[in-house]
């Protein structure tokens, strides 16, 4: 099935195996916004950015992005999108073009961080957004494919758009991602364990005193964000949990993964924390877990047979 | 390092001083920090207690579980115990340091709870009493720690509390605040960031100041809870047209104050040191 173009934010995925599969796909679609007035933002790889911009004529409304620098972390790379979407907005261009190279390395944790970026897209813009996510078929692995082909409503191919028939509700996307495979770190015996917590100040004591055991090395930008988001964790199950909450660390010189549980059903929201929020919502509870999403490298959060359970990790640079 | 860094982050037992307790063992550990400062400076502790209280609650119990001389104190006149009705004189507090200075002293503190002073105190009486005990504290070699339990106190003796004592102290956070300026030193979180808020609209209720300005220096962590404190805290002073000034945060704080926005808001600017 053939569709026309919409005025609203579109998300569509292109598959290609070789240059020209790629220049097929993306360069009309990049082409017919430029015609409609439209700026256009490449975040590809150099040759990928390159052969489009060629294409295009080097037309003057084209922006490239460092792609490294907009794909780490799945709620900034959504705030860069909406932050550039405002600024040409007042610039007075009505729309933007993006094409986006996805680059992820494939490991679990990236994984469901890229699903999460992928299903935040369908629903955290206006209508002033047409996106193309581009997928090297030789370069990524077959789960980050098949995330891909169910988190997007369209697939373009030779100039054509075509309606995608596995494309899944992102909410359902998301919740189905929400049950974890064990941690590696996870599987032994954690670091700390609170059965009952009580002060928050003495659970910000313990983490702070064992990363400075366990980690000597981690530099005091990642031990503030872990404190902070431990924190948020856990007074969010204080505040809004059933029964008592526990809390599991594990640390690492590398890495810190720490789970908050209780009784509760939790959050149902998917979305909690993924898409930004406008600074003067101070109020809303989503702010708390959109701050662990800033300052962590992995969020999840998924039900148990005895309740709720939140898991986090930072990286140690 | 530890110790050198605590107490350069600690803003001190001096002054008129607000404490508020969650707990019985949070009242007890300040007290007792209170009243060995005294010690230690040779100054005279004057305390008064409710005659019904359990004996275990009582300061020389306190004192003595931490190992003080407390007889040899008493003795001495340096510890002081004296019933309600004589710890408010008629003549007003200042006679409690007069009657020191006549056995040696040069400087006294005095301390007790709000559910005492309230037994012989009317709460008009006491709010008084405070108002000159702010005074006596800011210009005689006299100061204070007054007691208060959040849960247990009437809503506006405790409000009245924030507005009277230009020091507070919870079991995470101090403030100490002088002309346009609120220093803050802890942590604040959601178990205690309704102390920052109640101390943000005393400093900025009755001020002639048009700036406020925060000292962050010596404050460890803090989160939302904390950031919407600081935001609500100072809605009225701003909307007045009053500006507020959060400056030198260290790397966390900073950080967090950043990514919820506080600096976005009307009238808050966020600055990396005091010019």
């Amino acid at each position: 099935v053939t569709t026309t173009e919409t005025p609203e934010t579109t998300h569509d995925a292109l598959f290609f195996a070789s240059h020209d599969e790629m220049l097929g796909g993306a360069a009309p679609f990049l082409r017919d916004g430029l015609e409609a007035g439209e700026h256009v933002v490449l975040i590809c790889d150099d040759d990928t950015g390159a052969a489009l911009a060629g294409a295009l004529d080097h037309d003057q409304r084209i922006t490239v992005l460092p792609r490294e620098q907009v794909y780490q972390r799945a709620p900034e790379a959504i705030a860069t999108y909406r932050e550039f979407v405002a600024e040409q907005k007042d610039n007075g261009v009505r729309r933007v073009r993006v094409a986006g190279e996805i680059g992820f390395t494939g490991q679990e944790a990236d994984w469901t961080e890229f699903v999460r970026f992928e299903a935040g897209l369908n629903d955290g813009f206006e209508a002033s957004l047409s996106n193309l996510c581009m997928y090297d078929r030789r370069a990524l692995d077959r789960d980050t494919l098949v995330a891909a082909a169910v988190t997007h409503r369209y697939l373009r191919t030779n100039g054509e758009r075509i309606e995608n028939s596995r494309y899944v509700d992102p909410a359902d996307v998301l919740r189905r991602v929400s049950a974890p495979a064990p941690d590696p770190v996870g599987a032994g015996g954690a670091t700390l364990v609170v059965d009952a917590l009580d002060r928050l100040s003495e659970l910000r004591r313990l983490v702070r005193e064992i990363v400075g055991h366990a980690a000597p090395e981690a530099s005091p930008d990642d031990v503030d964000n872990l404190v902070i988001a431990v924190n948020e964790v856990a007074g969010n199950a204080l505040q809004h949990g059933t029964g008592n909450v526990r809390v599991r660390l594990w640390v690492t010189r590398e890495r810190a993964v720490c789970t908050v549980s209780d009784a509760g059903d939790g959050f149902l929201d998917p979305f909690v924390g993924i898409l930004p929020e406008p600074p003067d919502n101070l109020s809303d509870d989503g702010m708390g877990l959109w701050l662990v999403r800033q300052l962590c490298d992995e969020f999840t959060a998924y039900r148990t047979r005895d309740g709720f359970t939140v898991r986090l990790a930072i990286r140690f640079h | 390092v530890t110790s050198i860094r605590e107490e350069s982050l600690d803003l001190g037992w001096d002054g008129h001083l607000l404490l508020l307790h969650r707990s019985e063992d949070e009242r007890r550990d300040a007290l007792a920090a209170w009243v060995l400062r005294g010690l230690d400076l040779g100054e005279r502790v004057v305390f008064a207690e409710r005659d019904d209280d359990p004996p275990d609650r009582s300061l020389p119990n306190v004192l003595r579980q931490r190992g003080v001389d407390v007889a040899t104190a008493s003795e001495q006149g340096r510890l002081h115990a004296l019933p309600a009705r004589e710890y408010y004189p008629e003549g007003g507090q200042i006679e409690l340091l007069h009657q020191a200075r006549e056995e040696g002293f040069s400087a006294i503190r005095i301390t007790t709870e709000t559910r005492t002073a309230l037994t012989v105190l009317s709460v008009r009486a006491y709010a008084e009493a405070e108002s000159t005990l702010e005074f006596l504290c800011s210009t005689q070699p006299m100061s204070a720690l007054c007691q208060y339990a959040p849960g247990e106190t009437p809503g506006g003796v405790v409000q009245n509390g924030y507005e009277r004592h230009p020091a507070v102290r919870d079991a995470q956070l101090q403030s100490r605040r002088e002309d346009g300026t609120l220093l803050l030193a802890g942590e604040i979180d959601q178990q205690n960031s309704d102390v920052l808020e109640a101390t943000l609209r005393a400093a900025t209720a009755n001020t002639a100041e048009d700036m406020l300005w925060i000292d962050l220096s010596r404050v460890v962590f803090l989160e939302v809870h904390a950031c919407r404190a600081l935001v609500m805290g100072t809605q009225h002073f701003r909307d007045d047209g009053g500006d507020v000034v959060l400056h030198s945060p260290t790397g966390g704080v900073r950080r967090a104050l950043r990514l919820l926005g506080v600096h976005l808001q009307p009238r808050i600017t966020l600055v990396r040191e005091r010019p």
